[in-house]
């Protein structure tokens, strides 16, 4: 059974996700971290439902509908999302307002949007959506985890399109946090996004690209020989690969360790896009994109020897050295 | 595909005991945990809460730790459950890669968080504040190296990590899961939950026409669940099946649930579909029965769509423990299988009245000797999230 | 009374984020909730917090709350014949 994705929608710094192209705006160095090139949001959510949301489900709620827009579908299966700090801004709020008032007259719809699931809750409301509905928070795994699963419903043919997604927003109090936490290292650059993507277990010419294998793992193994492991598992050696997109934190291994000195490397799209527990879904996007296109936008600087065929690509990602995921996706 | 998913162990930490055997014999003599708050640092004294009254430094000592204020009281809780639940099971290799970890919880490290928030998350506090961290510590603490994930879909979450557990398992991804959640108290759940106006005053009465709301709890469970090829290698007896399982939206609103209670009929009738059982197979429901106005009536709606006149046994098991939102689907889950085991069906506490719209009462008395060979257990939450899983006795 | 009203209509939209609208547009006799303006039942509790914040009554039953808020003339009856600021 193969898995492919059907649709995307990107909520990110620095990209225009009505047009689904980079838009760099020159002052995202103005603050120290980035934030989303924000849509209409009414053009795509209805303004009853719209009137209470916070940013985070605006984003939510529509980029799943450019995703499901791009698919051409009105509904999924199943709803599987990711994210590592979930509603941060409404669960502020609402501290603040406990601070505040000293637990008193507190108005409940920051503790409602605040919950984990409440943009997953939010799209099935939009789609009536009545299948499977699940919500991943598993620090820099979530996205990954989200997408093993949707991955099993498909290969179950438990569904036949599961929309999946991750998403995580910044704030000025996120970002003071992390930093006095000693989360800001070397040239990181924090941020924030919200990707969606419509999977299908049917095949089709319109599909972006197949999805071969992911996997994750912690602090416990060696991450540079977990690379190669995944790609023996794959029958695959480095040299196979077309493109790598590699996202660190800090460490970049494959650069460091010249891992894979002949391999096309883009290393910096954490640069573009911002770090975030759930960073891996523009990683995601852009790889889809690149092999359906079979071209690289002029903003990904890629270091390497530039390949004209673009079949296989693995998206390396790593979080603060505590976690690393591998995605392998190829030419349908 | 046809793999079998059986249980083979069970910890659990809650208001009613912090281990198995305590927890059975608050049950055996229907002894609830439902008190006013000593521990919790909040204004709101007036509401009950299933508190489970160790500090946690205390908890540390349990889980044979020193002190550290970096464990969250939600991950001591869960770690403290995980131990009873591998010693239970008797799993050696810990570290073996086939054995995955998956963890429910809504609070996650917010009970520490809360206590140190001045409009910014000072220190390193920002390091345990998400959900996953309560799974990542527990798991690095106790050597576990497996698949782990974290769930959080609110007062579903544990039930979530079950199925998906039994899920992986099937799919041969794993061969062992140790499936569960963990929840503590926090002054943001109870004061989010008063702002709904859904906290009932008194020790709450499910299912009662009079019902006014929840009281809640913290605690964690955890299960083993395994393939039956390793429980043969192992040559280890399982202490019930895990037949059933499934997870619906009710797309109806984002905290209540629909009248015709079409999330949680959907969850129900596909978790006895994927068991293979008929509705009158069921001896005994573990309701969500979160003693709410909305809920109750919208579970007893669904559960009489699919059972008609013909309701089982069904109690809701909140009033003994309070509602432990993440860890309570867990925390029911094992509370099945020790109805199981040990032939019990237990009491919906503090019912008095039927509700009007309903055909059915739930079951008032603490029943021994009875048979109970399948229980269904119904967990649901905020957006709509509603699992049902369905636990059964080895043939 | 009629004063009440409209402070009443303008605090509403602020509360509830109702953008866009104006006082006139909120028809004082229409129910507020399902039909007429729209609202759900956490828009109520909004406007519960909303009457003791800004008058000082305390809603303790959510049944009475319902009531007072049928339209936003009884919210106004309600919040003249229970004020405390």
């Amino acid at each position: 059974m193969s898995v492919f994705i059907k649709g995307m929608g990107l909520i990110a710094p620095n990209w225009d996700c009505e047009n689904k192209k980079f838009h760099i705006d020159p002052n995202s160095n103005l603050i120290p971290y980035l934030t989303c090139m924000e849509p209409d949001y009414k053009k795509f959510i209805n303004p009853v439902a719209i009137r209470r949301m916070s940013k985070i489900l605006k984003m939510g709620t529509t980029s799943a509908k450019i995703a499901l827009n791009d698919a051409g579908l009105d509904n999924v299966d199943a709803i599987v999302l990711g994210t590592g700090f979930g509603c941060f801004s409404d669960t502020t709020v609402f501290l603040d307002a406990m601070l505040d008032n000293a637990e008193k007259q507190l108005t409940p719809t920051a503790f409602i949007q605040s919950t984990h699931n409440s943009v997953n809750s939010q799209i099935a409301l939009m789609l009536k959506c009545n299948g499977y509905n699940y919500t991943y928070s598993h620090g820099g795994l979530s996205f990954e985890n989200a997408l093993t699963d949707a991955i099993m419903l498909l290969n179950d043919k438990d569904a036949e399109n599961v929309l999946v997604g991750g998403f995580d927003e910044i704030t000025d109090l996120m970002y003071t946090s992390m930093k006095s936490a000693g989360w800001c290292v070397g040239d990181t650059i924090f941020g924030e996004s919200c990707g969606m993507f419509v999977l299908t277990n049917v095949e089709s010419d319109f599909n972006y690209c197949k999805i071969d294998d992911i996997r994750t793992s912690t602090t416990e193994v060696d991450f540079g020989r977990n690379i190669f492991r995944f790609l023996e598992d794959n029958n695959l050696h480095i040299n196979d690969l077309d493109l790598i997109l590699e996202g660190s934190t800090d460490t970049r291994w494959l650069t460091e360790q010249k891992l894979a000195p002949d391999v096309p490397l883009f290393e910096m799209w954490k640069h573009i896009t911002g770090e975030s527990m759930t960073a891996t879904v523009n990683a995601l996007n852009f790889a889809a994109s690149i092999i359906k296109t079979q071209q690289i936008p002029d903003e990904l600087v890629i270091k390497g020897r530039i390949k004209s065929n673009y079949e296989k690509v693995l998206i390396l990602n790593n979080f603060r050295n505590l976690t690393q995921s591998l995605i392998l996706v190829s030419k349908c | 595909m046809s793999h079998r998913v059986f249980i083979t162990g069970i910890g659990i930490t809650s208001a009613i005991g912090g281990n198995v055997p305590e927890c059975l014999d608050s049950l055996m003599n229907s002894r609830h945990g439902v008190d006013i708050v000593t521990l919790l640092d909040t204004i709101h004294k007036d509401f009950p809460l299933g508190e489970i009254k160790l500090l946690n430094k205390q908890l540390c000592e349990i889980a044979g730790l020193p002190d550290d204020e970096t464990l969250t009281r939600t991950t001591l809780l869960g770690l403290i459950s995980v131990k009873e639940a591998l010693k239970n099971s008797g799993i050696e290799n810990i570290s073996d890669s086939r054995i995955g970890f998956i963890s429910g919880t809504t609070v996650g490290g917010m009970s520490r968080t809360e206590l140190a928030y001045d409009k910014t998350i000072p220190g390193n506090i920002i390091d345990t504040h998400d959900c996953g961290e309560s799974t990542n510590r527990i798991a690095s603490i106790l050597g576990i190296s497996g698949y782990s994930a974290t769930i959080s879909t609110a007062c579903s979450s544990s039930a979530n990590s079950i199925m998906l557990s039994a899920r992986m398992i099937q799919n041969e991804l794993l061969d062992k899961a140790i499936a569960g959640g963990t929840d503590s108290l926090s002054r943001f759940t109870l004061n989010g939950f008063n702002s709904l106006m859904i906290l009932d005053k008194d020790h709450c009465k499910p299912f009662d026409a009079e019902r006014r709301g929840i009281n809640l709890g913290e605690g964690a469970a955890y299960l083993v669940l395994e393939t039956e090829e390793s429980l043969v290698k192992s040559n280890r007896k399982p202490l019930c099946e895990l037949k059933g399982w499934a997870n619906a939206n009710d797309a109806y609103h984002q905290t209540a649930s629909s009248p015709d209670g079409n999330g949680a009929y959907l969850a129900i009738s596909k978790a006895i579909t994927k068991s293979g059982l008929n509705p009158e197979d069921i001896d005994y429901i573990n309701a969500h029965g979160t003693g709410t106005d909305n809920n109750d009536l919208s579970e007893g709606i669904a559960i009489e769509r699919i059972f008609g006149n013909k309701v089982p046994p069904i109690s809701s098991t909140k009033p003994l423990t309070g509602h432990t939102l993440g860890a309570s689907g867990a925390i029911e889950a094992v509370l099945s299988v020790l109805a199981i085991k040990n032939k019990l069906i237990y009491p919906n506490l503090n019912f008095k009245t039927k509700i009007p719209e309903l055909t059915f009462t739930p079951n008032i008395e603490l029943r021994t000797n009875a048979i109970v060979r399948n229980v269904l257990s119904n967990s649901f939450g905020f957006g709509g999230n509603n699992t049902s899983l369905i636990f059964s006795a080895i043939d | 009374m009629d004063e009440l009203i409209l402070k009443v209509k303008n605090e509403i939209i602020t509360a509830l984020k109702l953008e866009g609208m104006t006082p006139d547009e909120i028809d004082t006799d229409a129910p507020l909730f399902n039909e007429g303006l729209g609202l759900d039942s956490i828009d109520a509790l909004e406007l519960i917090v909303l009457m003791d914040k800004n008058y000082g009554i305390v809603v303790e039953d959510p049944k009475v709350g319902k009531q007072a808020l049928e339209s936003v003339r009884t919210m106004a009856e309600f919040i003249k014949n229970n004020r405390k600021s």
